[in-house]
């Protein structure tokens, strides 16, 4: 029924089309006139008035109703039902959205089923509903627009008011995003946060979810998990440290090659080459660092007598800071080619070696450049995901020591939130809560970043 | 020519391409000591090309070679076993647009002496930062200011800088590549007065695009032009008496 | 000539410079070097298992495929042939071919073929109708244990105990391959098969496909949406305090971690609407919310390429500022707009952290067939074969790598192809 009545607005629309250009043209043959615009913007703008809108409501009410429909079925569950241990409100809706759909698992209780068959009724009386309603709107809407149809309508400009309004709303996707993420993340939070004392979270040194029911009677008792996030972030600290410590000498010092040393063509080569490392998916990454790197490293510290953990720091840093190295080398090799070649004149007019003037001379000058994209590459090793979760393993050790199993931010809001979830639970709350945190330390490291990089180019414009 | 004067840079046959451009024909010029050179010419007849050769800063453009001898001094300074660092220190450059380092006015000036080591201690490099400026005829503006940083001159200054900068190191040589083009005529007079007091000591071969300026400050004047040189002689002759048609049609504004 | 003194100290101290300068020239290459080297021992790593994950052991047995016993109602039905013998007209071929009597005999010999052989005959039948009720020679795949085998990882030296294949089961193994029935070839299941428990018959099919609906989806929100911001940021917003607010959240939204966008899907998408789990349709669309901002930059980059000259030009012949930008301006974009949309493409067709919280990780073997089907993606099907042990599984989830990353390579590579081709040079 949904799809039909997509195809049927469509077609009114088109209809419209041709109604409102054939309607223009008769006017303009009786009247001897020319129109103020050209007859296909006056067959437009009843289409797009008679299209555009009822679509718009028709998905936006296809989106929302189940919002409303598992309201009204909260209302009409059985008063004396006791939600009891896991099985909670949500489940309860998910089991009879399910039975509606014609997945039974066992045998569903009487209420239940009844439940899912008015639920079935719902449904089709408010698709019935909302296809009436779209194709009338649809009709009304092109059947006024059409109105307007007139030799001095200014239809160009009333067509092109649409598509500006078209286009900001397109634009203001990325704000409503950006309301989404901090929506999403805020309100679990706050959530978390009444579950758990906010200075726990943020001081604690046992980060320890597994023991948890719905409820969550007090902290750190016995038997009962904390959610103390430092040793995740001592983990993401110390794993970005050593990504680093690759990735900067490595793309700083081949961006400098690549720049001022090497010519057009040996640039030409392996420039790309280097960014070919970037374009590799990060789970491949994982399966690299898990499967070669990992063994690798322990086998290598076996041999000369140290105990390497099988899911190491090390070997997921590691190979990190293999990912991260094209971001640190393009971001440099982009402000050392910014840097004048005037200075590099004068410094080598002096008679200074190539290598003094790139210490001396270029660097300095391209300094902020690239501290930004050092902390760019930063916050990419903060955020970065799979290769923890496959290389580096879930202990949440508080260890500095780069040898031992760790765990990160971003791999146990992975881990937390991956299978189903108890929304009701502090379990799957602290991954909002970690996940806050995340997104307040990137676009902190990403504000300071572009900063740099502002102040850098007002430098040299 | 009146008198002899011992000449320093000796080119025989020199030739530059670009790539597969010819941008310098075949040229030979021998330039005195301690003497003031002009290279004149219309834009892109390859006068800053051919003083570029002469410290061979060319080499920082990929595609250009050269052929031809280039002596220095006395020695073939395209020869493979010279090494352009020494080169360098010997044969100053200052270019068309003031490009002091982004940073002090006192590190400016040090730069050059702290690489080549030509200080052994603070007060050593102070008294040639000293030296230097007062050269260049900046020390007054600049003694307050030696922590500031060079960009904050003004032009003329920061011109001035650069040249402060390059006498730091002692060279035997400065070449100026339109050192006045980016500046005011106040300042160009400045630096006009300074190059006159720097001839004493030093070798100066200037490329201008002014010949007032050529007939102010020089001595000798070689006239470019497609790449060749056309004529090379003492100043007041070549504004005079031309010996060339060519030479005659640009200083009496016909080409250029 | 006499030396001046800065000749004299340049000179003394041009050694000590030149070496330095040769070290320093040194790091540069080594470090470029190195990175090189890290990408090819990353590569090889992946192709010296990845390709032998292309190839699987089969053994060729023929069977009689009498008709009642494999389609006893005689329709030739899925359900009927399921009911049939399938499973047993295989094991008595097997039985036969290696004369197992005793139980223990059997039980090896039953074990040798995949698990999936039976489904293997009913296709064969369901394709050729014709060859029913005659005997045919049918390749099977082998188990991945006696797969392992061939492949040289069970060895016949190990004891007995310590060995995943029994001494019998290797004798027969053996047996096989001195009767010439055995043959490595390009493994079928790889291409065609779905998500499986059985190393040797897991194949990307279902998450391929998958991948292509995801991209599908993001590349029908991401584009459109992408180019439209990107054209009234750069042609008609006013500069004011809101297009900046606007400009602010693109750039941020491109630095936040893509985990983040999977819990915008999670709590959104998921939990607020109701949608289901599992879906391509989600994970197109947090693909889409997450390279946003990637086509939008780059649009933009591709609006301010076109020259002012060209907008003057319309503009002058009295079009409207819309006609201009709509007439010429985006058109001209375009080559530009799509390079960055097919680098935006490739980011999302590599990710993997987002689409494991809205549930593309579950164990899903029916292959989907529209956007709103519950399936998976390659780079999650990668990341969940990477959990499993068994050798074979190591070889596909590696093949299954090199092959996203050829699709990766198509992409950027087009990118690359169509910035030279079709970006006018002004």
């Amino acid at each position: 029924m949904i799809p039909a009545t997509y195809i049927v607005t469509t077609l009114i629309g088109i209809f419209l089309f041709f109604l409102g250009k054939n309607r223009i043209k008769n006017i303009c043959m009786n009247e001897n006139k020319k129109p103020h615009s050209l007859n296909i913007y006056h067959g437009l703008f009843p289409a797009i008035l008679s299209i555009v809108p009822p679509l718009i409501l028709l998905s936006l009410w296809i989106i929302c109703d189940d919002v409303i429909f598992d309201q009204m079925l909260k209302n009409r569950l059985p008063n004396n039902l006791i939600i009891e241990g896991k099985q909670t409100f949500l489940i309860l809706l998910a089991a009879i959205n399910n039975i509606a759909d014609g997945i039974i698992v066992g045998e569903p209780e009487r209420w239940m089923m009844d439940l899912a068959q008015k639920l079935i009724i719902w449904r089709g009386h408010s698709d019935s509903l909302i296809s009436i309603i779209t194709i009338i709107c649809s009709f009304a809407f092109g059947l006024y627009a059409l109105s307007f149809v007139k030799i001095d309508f200014r239809a160009r400009n009333a067509v092109e008011k649409l598509i500006m309004i078209g286009l900001i709303i397109c634009s203001l996707i990325a704000i409503i995003t950006t309301i989404g993420i901090i929506f999403s993340v805020i309100f679990e939070s706050i959530r978390f946060f009444k579950l758990v004392p906010i200075y726990e979270f943020l001081t604690g040194l046992t980060w320890n979810p597994e023991f948890e029911g719905a409820a969550r009677a007090g902290s750190g008792q016995a038997g009962l998990s904390t959610y103390g996030s430092i040793p995740l972030f001592v983990g993401t600290f110390l794993i970005s440290i050593i990504a680093l410590s690759v990735s900067v000498p490595v793309g700083l010092l081949s961006a400098v090659y690549l720049s001022e040393y090497a010519t057009k063509k040996i640039r030409g080569i392996f420039k790309p080459l280097l960014e070919i490392l970037a374009g590799v998916p990060t789970v491949v990454y994982g399966f690299f660092a898990a499967l070669t790197i990992a063994p690798f490293f322990r086998e290598t510290g076996g041999l000369i007598g140290l105990d390497v953990a099988s899911e190491s720091a090390l070997a997921a840093g590691f190979v990190m800071g293999i990912m991260i190295i094209p971001f640190v080398s393009s971001l440099s090799d982009d402000v050392i080619r910014a840097v004048p070649q005037s200075l590099r004149d004068a410094a080598l007019g002096l008679g200074s070696t190539k290598s003094e003037t790139i210490k001396k001379v270029v660097l300095p000058a391209a300094l902020p450049g690239i501290v930004a994209s050092i902390i760019l590459a930063v916050s990419r090793a903060v955020g970065e995901t799979m290769i923890v979760v496959m290389a580096a393993g879930l202990a949440a050790n508080l260890s500095l020591n780069p040898l031992d199993a760790v765990t990160t931010v971003t791999a146990q809001i992975v881990t937390i939130l991956v299978g189903d979830q108890e929304f009701e639970s502090a379990k799957t709350l602290s991954a909002f809560a970690l996940a806050l945190t995340l997104i307040i330390i990137t676009l902190i490291l990403n504000f300071f970043a572009l900063q740099i990089v502002k102040k850098y180019r007002e430098k040299y414009d | 020519m009146t008198e002899t004067v011992e000449s320093i840079v000796n080119c025989k046959n020199v030739s530059v391409y670009y790539g597969q451009k010819k941008a310098i024909n075949n040229i030979s010029i021998d330039i005195g000591r301690r003497s003031i050179t002009a290279f004149i010419g219309p834009s892109g007849c390859g006068k800053s090309t051919f003083l570029r050769t002469i410290n061979r800063m060319n080499d920082t453009i990929d595609s250009c070679r050269i052929e031809g001898t280039v002596i220095v001094d006395g020695k073939d300074i395209y020869d493979p076993s010279i090494d352009v660092v020494p080169l360098r220190a010997k044969v100053g450059m200052v270019f068309q647009k003031p490009n002091p380092f982004p940073k002090s006015i006192y590190e400016n000036v040090a730069y050059g002496p702290r690489i080549h080591g030509l200080a052994s201690n603070k007060s050593e490099l102070d008294d040639i930062v000293e030296k230097a400026l007062k050269g260049a005829g900046l020390w007054n503006e600049a003694r307050d200011r030696l922590d500031e940083s060079g960009t904050s001159l003004s032009g003329g200054q920061q011109q001035r800088l650069c040249i402060a900068r390059t006498i730091a190191v002692e060279p035997q040589i400065i070449l100026m590549d339109e050192p006045c083009s980016a500046l005011d005529p106040i300042a160009t007079s400045n630096i006009e007065d300074l190059m006159s007091d720097l001839a004493k000591e030093y070798t100066i071969i200037i490329v201008t695009h002014s010949m007032q300026q050529a007939a102010r400050v020089s001595q000798k004047t070689a006239y470019f032009h497609l790449g060749n040189l056309i004529e090379y002689g003492d100043t007041k002759e070549i504004f005079v008496r031309p010996k060339d048609s060519q030479t005659e049609a640009y200083i009496s504004g016909k080409i250029g | 000539m006499a030396q001046t003194r800065t000749e004299k100290i340049v000179i003394d101290g041009l050694k000590a410079r030149q070496t330095k300068e040769r070290n320093f020239k040194f790091f540069g290459i080594f470090a470029v070097a190195l990175a090189i080297a890290f990408l090819a021992i990353l590569l090889i790593s992946i192709c010296s298992k990845g390709l032998p994950g292309f190839f699987q052991y089969y053994a060729t047995f023929e069977v009689e495929l009498t008709r009642e016993r494999i389609d006893p109602r005689g329709d030739m039905s899925d359900q009927s042939l399921f009911e049939g013998e399938a499973k047993k007209i295989i094991n008595e071929a097997v039985l036969e071919f290696t004369g197992a009597k005793k139980r223990n005999e059997k039980k090896a010999a039953r074990s040798l073929l995949s698990n999936g052989s039976d489904l293997r005959l009913v296709n064969f039948v369901q394709k050729n109708t014709d060859k029913v009720n005659s005997r045919q020679k049918i390749k099977f795949a082998l188990d991945d244990d006696a797969d392992s085998f061939f492949r040289g990882y069970i060895k016949k030296q190990t004891p007995e105990k310590q060995r995943r294949l029994n001494d019998i089961e290797i004798n027969y193994l053996e047996k096989m391959n001195e009767a010439g029935i055995i043959t490595y070839e390009i493994s079928d299941y790889l291409f065609f098969g779905s998500a499986s428990r059985n190393a040797e018959m897991a194949g990307i099919k279902g998450a391929f496909i998958g991948s292509m609906l995801t991209l599908a989806v993001c590349f029908l929100i991401a584009f459109p949406l992408g180019v439209a911001t990107a054209v009234y940021l750069e042609e008609f917003a006013p500069k004011n305090k809101f297009t900046e607010l606007i400009e602010i959240n693109i750039n941020n939204l491109a630095a936040v971690p893509s985990v983040v966008f999977g819990i915008l899907g999670l709590a959104i998408f998921i939990n607020l609407f109701g949608m289901p789990r599992s879906i391509p349709l989600i994970g197109g669309l947090v693909l889409a919310l997450m390279t946003l901002p990637t086509i939008i930059i780059s649009s933009r980059a591709a609006i301010k390429a076109v020259p002012p000259s060209i907008r003057d030009g319309a503009l002058a012949i009295g079009a409207s500022k819309m006609q201009a930008t709509m007439h010429h301006v985006v058109p001209l974009a375009i080559p530009g707009m799509l390079t960055g949309t097919i680098i935006g493409m490739a980011q999302a067709l590599g990710e993997t952290a987002p689409l494991l919280m809205i549930g593309m990780v579950a164990f899903i073997v029916d292959i989907p067939g529209s956007i709103t089907d519950p399936g998976t993606v390659l780079p999650v099907q990668i990341f969940m074969w990477a959990d499993f042990a068994e050798r074979m599984f190591v070889h596909k989830t590696s093949a299954a790598i090199i092959i996203l990353l050829l699709f990766l390579m198509i992409m950027n590579g087009g990118a690359v192809w169509l910035r030279r081709k079709l970006e006018r040079r002004w």
